[in-house]
């Protein structure tokens, strides 16, 4: 199935293309953990994932056309 | 320091220091100003004696060696993009304010984000003394129109003077910093009373023959144009100079003012961060994030990450950080290398490296206990002054748009922030009474009463 990714902040380097924004094929069923994991972005990197612009636990199943934020790390303001 | 804004009384000058610092909030500067107070200089010569100067280094060291050693592994945020960096955050959480707090979302917002403004304009970081973090940013613009150089600008002036009016000519929004910096003003409040001044043009409550010049959303030229106006005190700008609620109460709206007593709120939509709305409502000073920061455990994840969306369970958290800004604040501290370097990594947020300091620089042997009921005393302490001068229940609020009008976009939309609800909790948790009162056996514990 297709979802779509946005990598943020530099983290464009582990999409598949190079782009910030992109579609991304997945197995059905997916969580956010496997297409998280295949990007192969090393565990030390802080990082924040949101699915569909919330947090969720990292086990949640992906549903097609979802859209997965990937967040470097952030503070101040 | 002296600057034009505060001499012409602006309500929301700032005070300046090292030409581009600013105790930027409530109009203090307007203070100062009243008083023909031009500057405050401090010389001197002598040193501050420390009880235990190798203890001090000691945990200075093991600080800021764990602190690099984290930046090696994740470079910092802060340090790459400054501030600016949160707009990619709080649009991607939808909780960017955008045409006065009317959205949570700009489509704008990859022109204004930090990464844009290291691209075009960064010279370089600046740090304040001793600061291994460098989040200051010394810019400089050549675009046609906005020319200059300064500091800035952070992402609170962003949301203020960008999304929240509409504009993604970062050049303007940089240019309009500038002339606040220089002339010593507030750069929230004066984004958020420009932005609040559209929205009257907009639903017809104000003229554009009133203003002097066309005022629609995105007008990148009004917003430096109206800057320097109200830095001076000329023509329109003598009515923005009085800040948004005075403004909008002049023209029968003060509804569309996004304050809470009176004060503009920094750029997070409670809609989407509840907690932040109930900081906001509980600030003694008004609509503040520097008085307890919810962003860090509802956006940045720290020291732990709770759900923003969800408004239970978030007081307690919300004093935690209320009382450990206050501990920060009375340190002399900096938040932002703080609360991720000396605080405990729970969302108790006890104070642990800020006590190691103090017992080590002061001889003392205070206790976490004692430490951390010293941040609830100066709480406590604010709240009896403004006891005093009548504000309760009725002052902590938030405007009927964040708590009545669902969120029309982005990931929070549909949602209120539920701020009743937050209070009891809140109140309950600090010991007042359902009034917002501190209850006399909580002044009692605290050696208050």
């Amino acid at each position: 199935m297709e979802i779509e990714l946005r990598l943020y902040g530099g983290l464009n380097r582990y999409a598949p293309n190079g782009q910030t924004c992109s579609a991304c094929l997945v197995a059905p069923s997916a969580t956010i953990s496997v297409a998280v994991t295949r990007l192969g972005i090393p565990g030390t990197v802080h990082i924040t994932v949101l699915r569909n612009g919330r947090r969720e636990d990292m086990s949640t199943r992906l549903e097609p056309g979802d859209i997965l934020t990937l967040l470097p790390q952030i503070d101040g303001g | 320091m002296y600057r034009p804004g505060r001499g012409k009384q602006v309500l929301f000058a700032s005070i300046m220091n090292d030409k581009n610092r600013a105790a930027g909030r409530s109009g203090v500067g307007a203070v100062m100003g009243s008083k023909h107070l031009k500057a405050v200089v401090i010389k001197g010569k002598g040193r501050i004696p420390m009880a235990d100067p190798d203890r001090f280094k000691q945990v200075n060291k093991q600080v800021l060696d764990t602190f690099r050693e984290g930046v090696e592994k994740t470079p910092l945020g802060l340090t790459v993009n400054g501030t600016a960096g949160v707009v990619m955050a709080t649009q991607n959480f939808g909780v960017l304010p955008t045409k006065n707090w009317q959205q949570g979302t700009f489509d704008g917002w990859e022109k204004i984000d930090g990464q844009e403004l290291t691209r075009r304009y960064l010279k370089k970081n600046s740090a304040c003394y001793g600061c291994p973090i460098g989040c200051g940013r010394l810019t400089r613009v050549t675009d046609a129109g906005f020319e200059g150089e300064g500091e800035g600008p952070e992402y609170e002036t962003l949301y203020a003077m960008g999304s929240n009016c509409m504009i993604d000519n970062l050049g303007a929004i940089t240019k309009a910093n500038y002339i606040c910096n220089e002339m010593g003003m507030d750069t929230i409040t004066m984004g958020a009373t420009i932005a609040c001044a559209m929205e009257l043009v907009d639903r017809g409550y104000l003229s554009e023959d009133r203003v002097g010049r066309s005022l629609q959303w995105g007008d990148a030229g009004a917003l430096v144009e109206l800057t320097r106006m109200t830095a001076a005190r000329e023509g329109f700008g003598d009515e923005l100079a009085l800040g948004s609620f005075r403004l909008a109460e002049k023209y029968g709206h003060p509804e569309l003012a996004p304050v809470s007593k009176k004060q503009e709120f920094p750029g997070y939509e409670p809609r989407g961060a509840q907690a932040m709305g109930l900081a906001y409502a509980t600030s003694p000073i008004g609509g503040s994030h520097m008085r307890g920061d919810p962003a860090y455990f509802e956006l940045f994840s720290v020291p732990q990450p709770m759900d923003p969306h969800i408004w239970e369970g978030k007081a307690k958290v919300t004093a935690a950080f209320q009382n450990l800004s206050a501990i920060i604040d009375a340190a002399g501290l900096c938040i932002f290398f703080a609360v991720r370097n000396l605080a405990a990594k729970d969302l108790g947020v006890a104070p642990t490296g800020i006590l190691e300091y103090l017992n080590a620089a002061t001889g003392s042997d205070y206790t976490l206990e004692e430490l951390m009921q010293a941040g609830e005393r100066i709480i406590n302490a604010e709240r009896i002054f403004l006891t005093h001068a009548g504000f309760s229940r009725k002052d902590d609020t938030l405007p009927d748009r964040l708590t009545k009008v669902p969120m029309p976009d982005g990931p929070a939309k549909g949602l209120v922030c539920h701020l009743e609800e937050m209070l009891d909790e809140y109140y309950e948790v600090r010991g007042w009474n359902r009034d917002g009162i501190p209850e006399t056996k909580t002044l009692e514990r605290l050696d208050l009463a």
